[in-house]
C-alpha cells in the first residue's frame, strides 16, 4: 500500500468506465428485487399462521424455529447450504430427482446460483419478519376484530381492512431495513458462489470488498461504497415519501 | 499499542538486565520476532511451532511469536498478510511461494539478502550447491535475492493403479503426450450403474485454480503473460487451446465432471472414482494417511513441450524489521536439511508431509515412501519445468483468470469470449508502466 495522495473526483470518474460495475449493480438489485418480497410476503403469511389461535407452548415453539436460523451466523449457515444445493450430493437435487427434474447446477450456473441465494438468505432472514409483523398484529386491539365479526365481516374482509392498514406502519419499517440490507447482502454469495460464475452472483459489497481489500484500490472502493451511500439514502427518502399515502399511524 | 507496549517494556527490562547484570553483549541474537505465515490447513500452525520449539533449543534467548494468516487461495494470504501490514504490525519473517514474491518485493515490503548471504557465504555454500539453480532463480528479483527456499511443488499426474488394471491400460510412460492422456483417460471414464450418468472419470481437478489451470497452458509452448511479464497473452491460439481442452473434458470427452459437482478430488481418486488428478507432493500424505498405495505419478502430458508448473516456497525478512539478527538466524535454520528433512516425514506422526525439499540431497529420501516415480517430482525442474506465472498483481491476475475460466468451465461463454475479455480487463494490470 502507497501512502495517499489527493486525485480530486478520479475514482468517481473511473465508475463511470468501469465495464464491471453496471453488471454488479444490476446483480445486486435484481437480488434486492427478490429478496425483499419473498421476505415481505412469506414473513406476513408465516405470522398470520402464528396469529391464530393456539397454545402459547406452540405458538412459541414456532417463533423459535423461524428465528433460530436469524441468530446463526451468516457464514455457518452459507456454509451448510453449500452442501445442500451440491449438484451431485445435495438433498435438495435428490428430492427434486425423486419428483423427476433433472439435477440442477444451483451454485455454478447463472439461472440458477441467483436463485440459490434468494433461498438461502430468505431462510435465514423470515424469522425476523415474522417475529416483527407478529408483534405489530398482536398490539391491534382485538376490539377491531370483534366489531368486524358483528357487522359479519370475512376473515379475509378482516385482513385486508383492518390487519393491513394497522399494520403498515410495521410494514414500512420492514420495507426500509430489507431494502438496505438485500443492498448490501454479502455473507450469503460469497460463501455459496464466491460471485460466480463470473460476476453472476457478485452483489456491489463484494465488489466494494474486492477492490478494497483484494486489490488494495482503497479510494475506488470508497467512491463505490459512496455510491452505495446515496442510492440507499435516495430509495429510503423516497419510500418514506411514498408511505404517507399508505401508512396510517393510529 | 498494547502490543507495542508489551514490546517496549520487554525491550527496556532486556536492556536493565544486560546494564545491571554487567554481561558483556553476545553474540547470539536475542529478543522478539515475529513470523507469518500462510493458516490454511489445520495442522499448520502446529507444524511451524514444532519447528520454533526445536530452533529455541539453539536458540533460548529468541522469542518466535506466530501471526497465521487464513485464506483459500494464494491470494487471500498475500493481501491478509498486506492488510496486516498496513494495519501497523511490523512482522519480521514471512514465509511465501513464487506466487508472492513479486507482490511483496514490488510493496518494497522485503529486504534483500544479498549482504547477509555474502556474509555468511561459506557457511551457505552447501545449502546453494545443493539447491536446483531454478529454484533459487525464482526468489531472485532484479539481481536480488529475497528469499531461501524451502520447499516446493510442480504438477504432475496421479494415476490410480488399480483402475489402469481393470481397464487393461499400461501406465503412462514419463514422456506420455496430451493424446496418450485423452486415450487413457476416454478408457478410465465409465457409467457403471448404467443410469446414463457418468459415475467414474478419467480425470478430474483443473480449472477453477490458477495452479491446476496453467500446466495445460504451459505444455502448449505458451504463457498467459507475455515473456516480459509487461501484457496479458490471453488471445495467443495456444492459450485458447489449452483453455479450450480443459472446457472439452468436460463437454466434449466427457472424461472429467463438471465444476460443482465434486465435493473432494483425492478421496474419489482412493476410491476409484477419479483415475487421475494433478496436483504437486502435496497429495502425498493424504494417501499415507487413508493408506493407499496403489497409486503412482507421471509427468505433466506434452503438447508438444514437456513441460509442467512450478512454484517454489521459502522464508524471507521483512525490510521493517527491527531485528535482522535474530531474523537471520531464523531464516538460516528454516531452511537448513535438518528442518526440511520434517518435509520427508512429519518428526512427530510419520506420515510424509507437504511439498519436495528445497535440498536435492534431502528430496532424495522420498523414496522412503510411495510414489515409486518419486523422481518426478525433483527431475523436472531441471528443464521441464517453469514456474506459476506472477507477475507483482497476481492477486488480481488470479482473481481475473480464474473469474473467465469459471464462465467457460460453466460453460456459459465461450473460450474466445472469454478470453478477449480477460485480455481486455488485464491490460491494466499486468503491465510494466
Amino acid at each position: 500500500m502507497t501512502a495517499p495522495k489527493y486525485v480530486g473526483l478520479e475514482n468517481y470518474q473511473k465508475i463511470f468506465s468501469d465495464v464491471r460495475i453496471g453488471n454488479v449493480y444490476l446483480t445486486t438489485i435484481r437480488l434486492t428485487a427478490m429478496i425483499v418480497p419473498c421476505n415481505m410476503t412469506l414473513g406476513l403469511a408465516l405470522a398470520v399462521l402464528l396469529d391464530r389461535k393456539m397454545p402459547t407452548i406452540i405458538r412459541n415453539f414456532f417463533k423459535v424455529s423461524y428465528f433460530f436460523p436469524f441468530v446463526v451466523s451468516g457464514v455457518a449457515v452459507s456454509i451448510i447450504w453449500t452442501f445442500l444445493f451440491h449438484r451431485d450430493l445435495g438433498p435438495i437435487n435428490y428430492y427434486l430427482g425423486l419428483i423427476g427434474f433433472e439435477r440442477i447446477y444451483w451454485l455454478n450456473s447463472s439461472t440458477y446460483s441467483p436463485l440459490a441465494i434468494v433461498i438461502a438468505d430468505v431462510w435465514k432472514n423470515v424469522g425476523f419478519y415474522v417475529l416483527v409483523f407478529l408483534g405489530g398484529m398482536q398490539a391491534i386491539s382485538r376490539d377491531f376484530y370483534e366489531s368486524a365479526e358483528v357487522d359479519g365481516a370475512t376473515a379475509w374482509q378482516q385482513f385486508r381492512h383492518i390487519t393491513l392498514p394497522l399494520l403498515s406502519p410495521t410494514i414500512l419499517f420492514l420495507m426500509v431495513i430489507s431494502v438496505i440490507g438485500a443492498l448490501q447482502i454479502f455473507e450469503q454469495p460469497q460463501i455459496l458462489t464466491n460471485g460466480g460464475p463470473g460476476d453472476a452472483t457478485r452483489t456491489i459489497v463484494m465488489y466494494i470488498y474486492e477492490q478494497g481489500f483484494r486489490f488494495f484500490d482503497m479510494g475506488y472502493a470508497s467512491a463505490i461504497a459512496f455510491t452505495l451511500f446515496i442510492i440507499i439514502l435516495v430509495l429510503t427518502i423516497i419510500q418514506f415519501a411514498l408511505s404517507r399515502r399508505w401508512v396510517f399511524y393510529s | 499499542m498494547f502490543r507495542s507496549k508489551i514490546k517496549f517494556l520487554a525491550l527496556s527490562l532486556t536492556i536493565l538486565l544486560i546494564v545491571v547484570g554487567g554481561i558483556s553483549a553476545q553474540d547470539a541474537p536475542s529478543g522478539e520476532i515475529t513470523f507469518v505465515f500462510w493458516d490454511n490447513t489445520t495442522e499448520t500452525r502446529a507444524g511451524w511451532e514444532a519447528h520454533v520449539a526445536r530452533f529455541n533449543e539453539q536458540f533460548p534467548d529468541v522469542t518466535v511469536n506466530l501471526i497465521g494468516v487464513p485464506g483459500v487461495a494464494w491470494s487471500d494470504y498475500l493481501n491478509g498478510t498486506a492488510t496486516l501490514i498496513a494495519g501497523g504490525e511490523t512482522p519480521d519473517i514471512i514465509w511465501v511461494a513464487t506466487e508472492g514474491v513479486r507482490f511483496l518485493v514490488g510493496l518494497d515490503l522485503m529486504l534483500p539478502l544479498d549482504d547477509l548471504v555474502a556474509e555468511n557465504a561459506e557457511a551457505l555454500q552447501p545449502y546453494f550447491d545443493d539447491i536446483a539453480p531454478a529454484l533459487i532463480d525464482g526468489f531472485r528479483v532484479d539481481d536480488s535475492l529475497y528469499f531461501l527456499p524451502y520447499s516446493w511443488n510442480n504438477m504432475v499426474i496421479y494415476y490410480n493403479k488399480n483402475m489402469f488394471d481393470a481397464a487393461g491400460l499400461d501406465y503412462p510412460a514419463d514422456d506420455w503426450t496430451r493424446d496418450d492422456f485423452l486415450a487413457a483417460a476416454q478408457a478410465l471414464t465409465a457409467d457403471t450403474d448404467g443410469d446414463g450418468v457418468n459415475d467414474q472419470y478419467g480425470f478430474s481437478g483443473s480449472g477453477g485454480w490458477m495452479f491446476g489451470t496453467l500446466p495445460w497452458v504451459f505444455a502448449n509452448g505458451a504463457n498467459i503473460v507475455t515473456d516480459d511479464f509487461c501484457g496479458p497473452n490471453l488471445t495467443d491460439p495456444k492459450v485458447m487451446e489449452a483453455i479450450q481442452f480443459i472446457h472439452d473434458m468436460v463437454y466434449e470427452y466427457e472424461i472429467a465432471p463438471a465444476p460443482g459437482s465434486i465435493t473432494n478430488t483425492e478421496i474419489q481418486f482412493i476410491n476409484g472414482e477419479i483415475a487421475m488428478f494433478p496436483a504437486g507432493r502435496w497429495a502425498v500424505g493424504g494417501m499415507y494417511r487413508e493408506g493407499f498405495t496403489d497409486y503412482d505419478i507421471v509427468p505433466w502430458p506434452g503438447n508438444p513441450d514437456q513441460l509442467t508448473e512450478y512454484g517454489v516456497d521459502g522464508f524471507g525478512i521483512f525490510r521493517t524489521s527491527a531485528n535482522v539478527p535474530a531474523a537471520w538466524e531464523f531464516l538460516k535454520y528454516m531452511s537448513s536439511a535438518q528442518v526440511q528433512e520434517g518435509l520427508i516425514a512429519s518428526v512427530d506422526t510419520g506420515s510424509p508431509l507437504g511439498n519436495i525439499p528445497a535440498l536435492r540431497s534431502v528430496a532424495e529420501q522420498m523414496s522412503q515412501f510411495p510414489p515409486e516415480n518419486y523422481k518426478a517430482f525433483y527431475n523436472s525442474v531441471d528443464g521441464n519445468a517453469r514456474p506459476v506465472t506472477a507477475p507483482p498483481r497476481f492477486n488480481e491476475l488470479e482473481s481475473i483468470f480464474i473469474r473467465y475460466v469459471d464462465l467457460v468451465l460453466a460453460n456459459e461463454m465461450t473460450v474466445e469470449d472469454a478470453m478477449n475479455a480477460a485480455q481486455t480487463e488485464l491490460m491494466g494490470v499486468v503491465t510494466c508502466d
